[in-house]
């Protein structure tokens, strides 16, 4: 059945699916783990866009928040460490049907992973990309990540993490044919929820950063924020996420920023002050790898023969 | 010095500043993470370093160009890290340089499990990397073993200029055992480096190379490395348990499963029965003459490890068809108890038409 097209099957009725359509097995975190919010918004996602479960795969590679597929009661794929992006990029150079998402972390995608991750972004393949930051490795408990603070003292850093840690949206937007940055926080799940539905109907490679609690190994990575809302930078345009009404409330600051603007996103990444949340970078029109890997799938039966024909002219003796 | 008691992980490291190395590149993964994490604080007291790289490929190479600078150099991993360090131990295989890698094994294939195993023997003795090479490989069966073997891994690296493997299961790894030190070698001891790169001042410079185009010099200078892997061959250790004399059936066994057979040994022996344990303590260079001669004194033999079989194939290929060889393993993150090697030993000298005392 690989590529080939399915729609062939009749289905009488339409099915609807239910949140329970797309719950796994009981999810095993630690308590407090920000992957709980990710994973509902996640199944609230296939559920209010009616994504049949026998079309959608979720892909990961190796850390906490690579245990995801597991509790998706779709197909799933649990990679190889830093390989998450590379095994969906297989995945979608030749199934254009499939809805692909990507569960990945700090770890994962900013460390072992980064070259995966600035081609990924370059071959712009459609797919929802949810990388988890929590700013360290808590599958192996608690080694520096590349996201990780300076100071931040973990066991291979036990007198405080010596370099600044890398941002992700800043490496991101630094790569030609990048399509869809965005940035949003684990503990505002309709914020959360707008942002994995803005990338999911995203024609290209959707990459949007997870700020993500680890109350185990860094409680205070991101509590300053849920106690101080004002050290984020909500970004609001017509053409940007919209979470409702309620982010008025839950975000004072806000910023003004065309997504269609890129020198602009660079400069709120760039930004000191005013952590961003929401659409940095959006653009449609760029070209996309799979539209080319795929091309063949539409190729006829009479197309083949005559290319076949064509490429064993090359042999004639 | 007095004992300390200490995790296999933890001891390795402080070995590895015994033995005078002052540069250790790593990556996290289970269950070797005791390892880097004792290594990043105690480096920088003795003045050394620690760098926690982007990857296992990045460690392995950042150990392949500390090596080139003639520094004595240590990282560690577990399986599927290993894999990721095969092409940094294959191009310092081929540019002669000495290193020390710890692999602590555990389960495979791929993800596999985060529980013990020796299923990445052939991936030590047998390549790892690409290409006709080698590595020396020692495979401790207790955390002092492991702390000694540590500390002769960098002594045989300098010797052959090659990289050493020391090659313990997650059990080693983990398990607490008192243990000794050694004093420290001092710098002005170790093993002058000509080779190094330290910068070419009166001298004609050194460089860094595994590459020869002519397929001539390649196949004069791969020769030329066998001569040195046949060499190791005056390095190669091994342990004898209950093999003076004749036995019904030898097993053979190393690193953990050794000293869980040497329990069974015990029982049967006080049950009368005439069983032995020949332990390959270098596996590579495997102690094929000496298993070869112990085989003459045993009727049958049995290898046990935490694999499917794979030292079993060197074991087959030293004893040569002259003894009956069999097999018993555990995998997945399983052990055998000592009860079970019992039972497979007393299967084995059934069907051998051996009496069971």
């Amino acid at each position: 059945m690989y590529g080939l097209k399915l729609d062939w099957m009749e289905t009488p009725e339409a099915p609807y699916y239910t949140l329970e359509d797309y719950t796994g097995p009981e999810a095993r975190w630690c308590p407090g783990c920000g992957d709980f919010a990710v994973l509902t918004a996640a199944q609230r996602l296939c559920r209010d866009e009616q994504l049949a479960p026998e079309k959608t795969v979720f892909v990961s590679g190796i850390g906490c928040s690579s245990r995801f597929p597991h509790y998706m009661k779709t197909y799933g794929f649990h990679g190889l460490h830093g390989r998450a992006l590379p095994v969906a990029c297989g995945i979608r150079a030749r199934r254009p049907d499939l809805n692909i998402f990507v569960a990945t972390g700090d770890g994962d995608c900013c460390s072992i992973g980064s070259a995966h991750w600035i081609h990924a972004v370059r071959y712009n393949m459609r797919m929802v990309v949810m990388m988890f930051d929590n700013n360290v490795y808590g599958l192996t408990k608690n080694q520096t990540s590349p996201t990780s603070p300076e100071g931040l003292r973990t066991y291979t850093h036990p007198r405080g993490a010596p370099i600044e840690g890398m941002d992700p949206l800043q490496v991101s937007l630094a790569v030609r044919g990048v399509s869809f940055i965005a940035q949003t926080v684990d503990f505002n799940p309709q914020h959360l929820l707008a942002t994995l539905t803005a990338a999911y109907h995203h024609p290209g490679f959707a990459f949007v950063r997870i700020l993500q609690r680890c109350p185990h190994y860094t409680p205070r990575a991101f509590a300053p924020l849920q106690e101080n809302p004002s050290m984020m930078s909500l970004l609001v345009h017509p053409d940007g996420i919209d979470g409702g009404e309620s982010m008025t409330r839950l975000f004072p600051n806000r910023i003004e920023h065309d997504p269609s603007d890129l020198r602009g996103a660079r400069v709120i990444a760039e930004a000191e002050q005013g952590i961003p949340v929401g659409l940095l970078y959006k653009n449609d029109s760029v070209p996309r790898y799979d539209h080319a890997s795929a091309s063949g799938l539409s190729a006829t039966r009479e197309d083949r023969v005559k290319l076949l024909e064509q490429q064993l002219d090359w042999f004639r003796i | 010095m007095e004992k300390k008691l200490m995790k296999g992980c933890e001891a390795i490291g402080e070995a590895a500043i015994c033995a005078g190395a002052r540069l250790f590149f790593g990556y996290p993964i289970t269950p070797q993470n005791e390892i880097p994490e004792y290594l990043s604080s105690r480096m920088p007291q003795v003045g050394g370093t620690f760098v926690q790289a982007e990857s296992e490929v990045a460690a392995s190479n950042m150990l392949y160009g500390a090596s080139g600078a003639g520094k004595r150099v240590i990282t560690s991993s577990s399986s599927p890290g290993i894999s990721l360090m095969g092409e940094a131990l294959s191009y310092m295989a081929g540019a002669e340089l000495p290193a020390v890698i710890v692999s602590i094994m555990r389960a495979g294939p791929g993800l596999g499990g985060i529980l013990p195993s020796q299923s990445d023997y052939f991936q030590a003795t047998k390549g790892g990397g690409h290409g006709d090479y080698r590595v020396m490989v020692l495979a401790p069966e207790t955390v002092q073993e492991a702390v000694d073997h540590t500390i002769k891994a960098f002594d045989y690296a300098d010797k052959y200029r090659n990289p050493v493997i020391i090659l313990a299961d997650g059990i080693l790894g983990q398990m607490m055992e008192p243990v000794t030190f050694p004093e420290p070698v001092r710098p002005e001891d170790l093993p002058e480096k000509p080779w190094a790169t330290t910068g070419a001042k009166g001298r004609e410079r050194n460089i860094v190379n595994s590459l020869y185009l002519n397929p001539d010099v390649l196949e004069e200078r791969n020769w030329q490395l066998v001569k040195k892997y046949e060499a190791m061959r005056e390095d190669v250790e091994f342990d004898t348990y209950h093999l003076d004399d004749e036995v019904d059936v030898m097993i053979v066994a190393y690193g953990t499963v050794a000293r869980i057979a040497r329990t069974a040994v015990d029982t049967m022996r006080e049950q009368g029965m005439r069983v032995g344990l020949f332990r390959p303590v270098t596996v590579y260079p495997f102690p094929s003459d000496a298993l070869a001669e112990a085989a003459d004194k045993a009727g049958a033999v049995l290898t046990s490890e935490l694999s499917t079989g794979q030292m079993l194939e060197d074991v087959k290929a030293a004893i040569a068809g002259k003894r009956p060889v069999e097999f018993f393993g555990r995998v997945g993150g399983n052990l055998m108890a000592p009860e079970e090697i019992v039972e497979q030993v007393t299967a084995l000298m059934e069907r051998q038409g051996r009496s069971v005392a």
